[in-house]
């Protein structure tokens, strides 16, 4: 059963479609700059924390490249200083810990609530304007037919375009102003892309550059240094040296 | 053509190779960063944000070496506009390198430590401010009296370097030191740490060829006056001959090319240098035949460099002499 068409008011399209599409990216821009200024600034890390985390890597390091050392004695010397200070604890972050202290609860770490903070305040700048302006669109405009599409299209889309209008007989290219929210809020992302191109950049750069750290993730780093210096204790020498005049003289024969 | 210029000006700046190179390729390389700052006044399509300010860097750290201290201090504005240089300890250790070179390392020093205020309400220690920290130390080993120098600034260095093991440039600027102190185990020792950081180093393994090589010297021009030499001392020189010669073959290994290495394996192995003429009636037969396998070597490639021009010209240079110095002319 044919339909007759229906005849859209022109200030439909000034007062509502162009005026939903506005707001989004307007919002979408603004969102982008509030996660900027809400992204914490990098903390310093604490020297002790550096010269904990840069010994266990020495020692890692020592454990997959000592094959440059060119005499055993180089090598032995080492392994046993590397060994010792392991052993010794001397460059860990608190001090040894108290063996029948029970590790520390993860929830109750002082540095994890500004973490846990701060993934919510992202997403609170994440959802709060989508709300606000899905309650703007529904509030003013519910139910409003706003826009024909140039192209014919399947029954299938009549849930994503015309969501809001309970027509069963309206013609799929008809498009309601909640769907057309919905469009603008997953189609957007080029046009954003295009007019924060170079802002996306340093996005990107800015969370290379923090160190993902998860609140729980509870490493016991003595553990982590007395696991190195038995890995270290029981490495066996070899080196690239051993034996290099012939093959130099294979490999330029 | 230009994104192959940037990426290689991004790797100058990434790997702190602009502080090594030679005055000529220094003016080189400054000339191409101002150029092209030039045509790319802005981050633009071809050069990212990130890319840009990096690129000033490396140009602000250029101009200070080749004495262009006004781009220099508007390379600093630029950065300084972007960053804040409360918050940067990177920005602040620039401008001290400005300070110092446009005025002394008393006013850069100066500059540093009213700058530690900055990070008053962001961290307890100033210890934390590892950047800055390093910086101090140059700055105040420069101020010493010559006599006091070395010895504050080793100092120094070996301390950051305990909160640091994994600092490659300074291990081997600890190396340098005792170099020039003529402390050649203990250099050996700071050069293995870098070799450890980056095991393929081959101009690393070069540098530690020669520190046995001296250490051959001095322990030979130490030991010869008494006309022959005990066993015990040519024992001695004979391994660090050997130490010395592994080091050089393994750089070549590594590099095919490299005119240092090769240099060395020609002089080690030469019947010319003179510390052979002694140890050489002590080594077998079969050692004999192996230095002269690989003194023929190091010849027929140090030619070959020479002839087909693979190295810099300065290197070339550098191989016509060790050739005629130390090759056999039999």
């Amino acid at each position: 059963m044919a339909v007759p068409d229906l005849v859209l008011d022109p200030s439909l399209r000034y007062w509502v479609l162009l005026p939903i599409s506005f707001a989004m990216v307007l919002v979408g821009v603004l969102r982008t700059y509030i996660t900027i200024l809400l992204e914490p600034s990098p903390k310093l890390q604490e020297w002790k924390a550096v010269r904990e985390q840069q010994h266990l890597q020495h020692s890692a390091i020592f454990r997959k490249n000592y094959f440059i050392l060119p005499s055993k004695q180089d090598f032995e010397l080492r392994k046993k200083h590397i060994s010792e200070t392991m052993k010794s604890m001397k460059y860990l972050k608190d001090g040894i810990p108290d063996p029948n202290e029970l590790p520390p609860n993860p929830l109750s770490d002082p540095n994890a609530p500004n973490l846990m903070f701060s993934m919510i305040k992202n997403n609170i700048a994440n959802y709060v304007p989508q709300a606000v302006i899905m309650w703007w669109v529904n509030y003013f405009f519910a139910g409003f037919v706003i826009m024909k599409l140039p192209f014919p299209l399947t029954l299938r889309f009549k849930s994503m375009l015309q969501n809001g209008v309970s027509t069963p007989d309206l013609d799929v290219r008809w498009v309601s102003s909640i769907s057309w929210y919905f469009v603008n809020l997953f189609g957007l992302k080029a046009v954003y892309s295009l007019i924060l191109k170079s802002d996306s950049a340093l996005l990107e750069q800015q969370t290379q550059q923090m160190p993902i750290q998860m609140p729980g993730a509870n490493i016991q780093v003595h553990k982590v240094m007395k696991g190195e210096s038995e890995s270290v204790m029981i490495l066996q020498y070899t080196s690239c040296m051993d034996e290099i005049e012939e093959r130099i003289l294979k490999l330029y024969a | 053509m230009s994104s192959a210029i940037k990426s290689r000006l991004l790797d100058l700046q990434k790997y702190g190779k602009f502080a090594t190179l030679d005055p000529k390729d220094l003016f080189d390389v400054y000339k191409v960063t101002h150029k092209f700052i030039e045509l790319n006044p802005s981050p633009n399509s071809s050069i990212n944000e990130f890319e840009y300010y990096q690129i000033i860097e490396l140009n602000f750290n250029l101009c200070i070496q080749t004495n262009h201290d006004i781009e220099a201090k508007a390379m600093l504005d630029i950065l300084e506009d972007k960053f804040n240089i409360e918050a940067s300890e990177r920005l602040i250790v620039l401008k001290s390198v400005y300070i110092e070179a446009t005025f002394n390392p008393q006013d850069a020093l100066n500059f540093l430590n009213k700058s530690v205020n900055f990070f008053k309400n962001k961290t307890k220690d100033v210890d934390d401010l590892l950047l800055i920290k390093r910086r101090k130390f140059i700055l105040e080993s420069r101020l010493a009296t010559k006599k006091e120098r070395a010895a504050i600034y080793i100092s120094k260095l070996l301390e950051y370097l305990e909160i640091k093991p994994l600092d490659a440039m300074t291990w081997s600027e600890l190396a340098n030191e005792y170099t020039k102190l003529n402390l050649y185990d203990k250099a050996v020792y700071c050069y293995q740490e870098v070799l450890l950081i980056e095991p393929f180093a081959y101009n690393i393994f070069s540098k530690i060829g020669e520190l046995y090589l001296l250490s051959m010297l001095q322990l030979y021009a130490s030991v010869s006056h008494s006309g022959s030499l005990s066993a015990h001392n040519s024992e001695n020189l004979l391994v660090l001959k050997s130490l010395s010669l592994k080091h050089f073959l393994r750089s070549v290994e590594l590099c095919e090319t490299f005119v240092r290495g090769w240099a060395g394996i020609l002089k080690l192995t030469s019947k010319k240098f003179d510390v052979n003429l002694k140890i050489i009636k002590k080594s077998s037969s079969t050692d004999v035949k192996q230095n002269d396998d690989l003194h023929a070597l190091a010849t027929k490639r140090l030619q070959k460099i020479v002839e087909n021009d693979l190295s810099s010209s300065e290197n070339i240079k550098i191989a016509e002499i060790v050739l005629k110095s130390y090759t056999h002319s039999d």
